[in-house]
């Protein structure tokens, strides 16, 4: 895979996006041991094209999520390794001039993956993690003024250290904005340690795992995701939760629209996983948290009363009424 | 528990204002400190009560709900003896049997002040006693509804009943203060309920705080005001009398024959509506103090009361048949000329011992000279007549009464004058306390006299009692010792008669007001009733046991009123003036009256037409307070009959507020249905589903949902989530639901400027 413009696959009416999702979903159940509500939420935001912010400690298995995604949809997968002195054209490619041929040959950078793993994406210069954030935005990559579409699918799995560490550039709220959804990984629990430790001594289950899917599928999956019915009531609520967002007492910045759009996209996938024609506000609920909460910005007397994001999008939406009428 | 203080608070408050609305009810203010009282009583000991039961951790609980209005009641109790039967109560203040019967004596006393004062009310102690319950029983319910129910803005419902009481009971404009006071009072609940609410939200969220409940508040209060200021005059009002003037007698307009006359056809209620005296005739007599006008004797008693004999005889006035003044007595000659201003009568009204007559115009008056009644023959009658009188007053003194022999048992006057129908033992029985038959006849007539006119013997003058001189009538006047002067002259007239002395009642007119020309006015106001006693040697002579106002009192210095002579140098007693009806001495009862206890206040009495208003007044109250679970119930039938999942859910989650069942505010179709699950029990998981799933396909899904009956699980949940609350949440789910009043509040908030929506 490379750069290229998109192909169409099955058409959408012919996926079953439930039952290829849970087919999915169950490779990558095979390596990311214990981990079914990751695993899930990192298909919702594949299907809903949007990018995954990832924020834990190292070795907890963020790589092996991105990776074990690649396998299962037998997919390119490409990683990059953030550090201060990572250059924005490691990231986008760089054009180089052909000695024999005398003319610039463009060299893909990491993004031209379907999966792009960007490893303690804090650790780099803001100058190269604005490169990838425009790219996640932009899904192309211009260089010398000649545009290069990227993958589709493609989605980035950005990690990012949540400790406060010597060096780190903490992403902008601008930049959190482009992810459509945070979550952190969690230690497996102990039986699943156990059996991890047991089957790595043997052989690494990554390699084991075989492609239940392949990127035209998904391509598909995506498309029927994107038609999903969604009742008017529906964006009224979503529209009211991230209008309260902005008008929370604890909350220095609200949602953003782009948060709503993601917010709206991600339930349908979630409701297209589960097997549903339509979206109910239940998908909503459940995806408001890992998708809203990075974005928003405690006031100083919230975070002086230690109040997370979290707590603050469970209260607005246990105040926002869902709608019961047309 | 501070928010329970602070609604309690809240609601000592709001009656004491509320109860301002009471001030016009009263002429003099002594009312306010026994409700003041009370209304303090029952709310802090509901308070104290709660608090304590609080502290050791049994608030809640339905014993510990119990016992707060039980210490209730017991405290207004105790407020009702110390301040109205002090005496026997156990040292001035607590509760005995003693008190309390005493108390009840009060409050019935209270019951009949009702009856016999208008508006404004001397505040006498059973009105005030009644008052004071009815203060003390509201604040007891709204204090139930406020703080033990946690609504207070229901409880606001019974100041409407506050309102009720000056609106049912005053004339005229009704005053600012009835409407003020209890909106002001309103405000007060409403905002306790607003600070109630928020305080109830800050316990489940965030970002509330009590304070920002006092602008709204103060803003619905404000609204509240306004509206009771600006709603009275927007709604028509009826006039003044206007009511009574519906029952009267349908003549047309005009001076109809009822204020003016004595005529049998009379119709009694006419008189009621009058509210201005009509001037009824013009006296120009050559004495200062002339005596009682005297139209028609009532000379005949029977079980249906005083009536007219026969006018047995028809004698020509021109002197020929007047009886000439007995000799040896001393009398006065009076020469008057009376002139017939709106009165309008068959009977001429002429001064007693009438010597010479001589009317104008060419009607024919003839004289009945045994009860010295003028009348007209061929419909002749008094209008525009001026006649003038010559008569020889009889002026006997005490000792010529004291002197007077018994008549001889076969004289035609003895034998006429003391017939009487077998007589209730309750007035044979009185007689008999008073009289015995070794007393001359003028001993007789002066026990009897002074029995009725003694103020100690307790009797006082009431317009209230039903108007008649009936055998029962009688005795209830001499047992219950109140009426006016038709049961005063009729109950005299029997007992003397009953005493074996002739009498007979007199109707006609007291001698008017005295003009600036010297002559006097006579009104309908000034008709009255009186006895007259017939002595032997000395004829009639009159007897007045009613009392009378000093201004209208005519001076018969033989029958001093033994209360005047009791205190012949305090003030002139109070009195009444009357105006006759019907042959039957029904008398008119539209006058003005001072009781005895209070010479310079006035009362006088309710038309029924306001005792309807009170018993309306109450049916309305009544309908107030069954108006919640009425609306509730027809809210209920309408969404259950659309069918619609939105309408079937909105019926199952009121069903669930009204319940105090825990349900998620803002759940989703599925998690509404685990909430009520939870509480419905899991046999019930698949209705609720199928509920929830229909809800879910109605709003979300994209095709239309197809038509299920919702209504058969909905009834299922219903009775599930019922059968699982307690008794006291299904009473007041069914009595005061609170669903409903989050539906008027939601439906203000939405119609009514607020401002900005607080933050959530």
């Amino acid at each position: 895979m490379g750069a290229g413009s998109p192909r169409h696959g099955h058409p959408a009416a012919q996926v079953d996006v439930q039952a290829e999702g849970a087919r999915i979903a169950g490779a990558m159940g095979t390596v990311v041991v214990g981990k079914p509500d990751v695993v899930r939420l990192a298909l919702v935001v594949l299907l809903a094209e949007g990018h995954l912010l990832i924020e834990d400690v190292p070795g907890v298995g963020k790589t092996t999520l991105a990776k074990a995604m690649a396998r299962a949809v037998d997919s390119e997968v490409r990683r990059i390794q953030f550090t201060p002195d990572l250059l924005p054209s490691d990231v986008t490619g760089v054009a180089v001039f052909d000695q024999e041929s005398r003319t610039f040959e463009f060299r893909p950078g990491a993004v031209f993956a379907n999966l792009v793993v960007a490893d303690e994406i804090n650790r780099a210069s803001p100058k190269t993690q604005s490169a990838l954030l425009e790219c996640m935005e932009e899904r192309q990559v211009t260089v010398d003024g000649t545009t290069y579409e990227l993958a589709r699918p493609f989605m980035v799995l950005a990690t990012q250290n949540p400790l406060e560490m010597e060096g780190t550039y903490p992403l902008p709220e601008a930049q959190r904005d482009r992810f459509t959804a945070r979550i952190s990984m969690g230690y497996p629990d102990r039986d699943a340690e156990l059996a991890m430790l047991d089957d790595r001594a043997v052989v690494d289950p990554l390699t084991r795992l075989r492609p239940v899917a392949d990127a035209a599928t998904v391509r598909a999956m995506v498309d029927a995701v994107a038609q999903l019915h969604v009742a008017d009531p529906l964006r009224r609520y979503v529209v009211s939760l991230v209008e309260a967002s902005r008008r929370s007492p604890d909350l220095r910045l609200g949602a953003s629209p782009r948060a709503g759009l993601q917010l709206l996209r991600a339930a349908r996938a979630a409701a297209a996983l589960a097997g549903r024609d339509h979206v109910l506000p239940d998908d909503v609920q459940e995806l408001a948290a890992p998708v809203l909460a990075h974005r928003l910005l405690l006031t100083p007397d919230a975070a002086l009363a230690r109040r997370t994001p979290e707590r603050v999008v469970a209260e607005l939406l246990a105040a926002v009424p869902v709608p019961r009428r047309r | 528990m501070t928010g329970r203080w602070g609604t309690a608070t809240a609601v000592a408050v709001a009656m004491l204002l509320g109860s301002l609305a009471l001030a016009p009810v009263f002429a003099a203010p002594t009312w306010a400190a026994p409700v003041l009282l009370a209304v303090l009583a029952v709310s802090g000991s509901g308070a104290l009560v709660r608090a304590g039961l609080a502290r050791a951790g049994r608030a809640d609980t339905v014993p510990g709900e119990v016992a707060v209005p039980v210490v209730q009641v017991m405290a207004l109790l105790t407020v009702l003896c110390a301040v109205f039967a002090p005496g026997r109560a156990l040292v001035g203040l607590l509760p005995t049997p003693a008190s309390t019967v005493d108390v009840l004596g009060v409050l019935s006393s209270g019951f009949s002040e009702i009856r016999e004062q208008v508006t404004p009310a001397i505040p006498l102690d059973g009105l005030v006693a009644l008052v004071v319950l009815l203060v003390g029983t509201l604040t007891l319910v709204v204090d139930l509804v406020a703080v033990g129910g946690r609504q207070p803005a229901l409880g606001g419902l019974a100041l409407l009943v506050l309102c009720c009481v000056p609106v049912a009971t005053t004339t005229g404009d009704v005053s600012l203060l009835v409407f003020l006071g209890p909106a002001l009072g309103l405000a007060t609940l409403l905002w306790a309920d607003q600070r109630q609410r928020l305080a109830g939200r800050q316990r489940s969220g965030p970002g509330a705080f009590a304070g920002t409940g006092v602008l709204p508040a103060v803003r619905t209060g404000a609204i509240a005001v306004l509206a009771g200021l600006l709603l009275p005059a927007l709604v028509p009002t009826l006039a003044e009398g206007s009511f009574a003037s519906g029952l009267g007698t349908g003549q047309g307009p005009g001076v109809s024959s009822t204020g003016t006359s004595l005529d049998p056809d009379a119709a009694l209620r006419g008189q009621l509506t009058q509210p201005d005296p009509v001037d009824l005739l013009r006296v120009d007599a050559d004495v200062d103090d002339p005596s009682y006008l005297r139209a028609v004797a009532l000379d005949r008693y029977s079980e249906d009361g005083w009536s007219i004999g026969n006018l047995g005889r028809s004698e020509p006035t021109d002197g020929s048949a007047f009886a000439p003044p007995p000799s040896g007595v001393p009398t006065r000659e009076v020469r008057a000329e009376i002139t017939a201003e709106a009165h309008d009568d068959r009977f001429l009204p002429v001064f007693p011992g009438l010597q010479s007559l001589a009317v104008s115009g060419d009607g024919d008056w003839r004289l009945d000279p045994d009860s010295g009644t003028v009348f007209g023959r061929d419909d002749a009658r008094t209008t525009g007549l001026t006649w003038d009188v010559v008569s020889e007053e009889v002026r006997p003194t005490d000792e010529e009464l004291a002197a007077a022999r018994p008549l001889a048992a076969d004289d035609p006057v003895q034998q006429e004058y003391t017939q009487l129908p077998p007589l209730d033992p309750r007035v044979t029985d009185q007689l008999a306390e008073l009289v015995d038959g070794e007393q001359s006849p003028d001993q007789r007539v002066r026990a009897v006299f002074d029995f009725l006119t003694d103020r100690a013997n307790g009797f006082v003058y009431s317009l209230s009692t039903a108007p008649g001189t009936t055998g029962d009538d009688l005795a209830d006047f001499l047992q219950l010792r109140r009426g006016y002067c038709e049961q005063y002259a009729g109950a005299m007239a029997v007992l003397v008669r009953a005493s074996g002395v002739p009498a007979r009642v007199v109707l006609g007119y007291t001698p008017g007001q005295r003009q600036p020309d010297g002559s006097r006015l006579v009104t309908n106001a000034d008709a009255h009733a009186w006895v007259e006693v017939y002595y032997a040697g000395l004829g009639w002579v009159p007897f007045d046991p009613t009392p009378l106002s000093g201004a209208r009192a005519v001076d018969l210095p033989w029958a001093t009123r033994a209360d005047v002579a009791a205190a012949e140098a305090s003030a002139s007693p109070s009195a009444p003036t009357t105006a006759p009806a019907g042959p039957t001495a029904q008398l008119d009862r539209d006058d003005t009256f001072t009781p005895l206890a209070t010479d310079d206040q006035r009362a006088g009495g309710v038309p029924w037409g306001r005792v309807g208003a009170w018993g309306g007044g109450t049916l309305g109250v009544l309908a107030l307070l069954a108006a919640p679970a009425v609306a509730r119930a027809a809210q209920r039938r309408r969404r259950l009959r659309a069918g619609d999942p939105g309408a079937v859910w909105d019926e199952l989650l009121a069903v669930a507020h009204d319940l105090d069942v825990p349900v998620r505010a803002t759940g989703t179709p599925r998690q509404l249905a685990d909430d009520l699950g939870e509480v419905a029990g899991a046999q019930l998981r698949p209705e609720l589903l199928a509920l929830a799933g229909a809800l879910q396909a109605d709003v979300y899904a994209p095709a239309g949902a197809p038509g299920r009956d919702l209504a058969g699980p909905a009834h299922e949940v219903d009775r599930a989530l019922r059968r699982a609350s307690g008794r006291r949440a299904r009473v007041r789910a069914r009595a005061l639901p609170p669903s409903l009043l989050a539906d008027v509040r939601a439906w203000a908030t939405d119609h009514l400027p607020r401002p900005r929506a607080a933050r959530t």
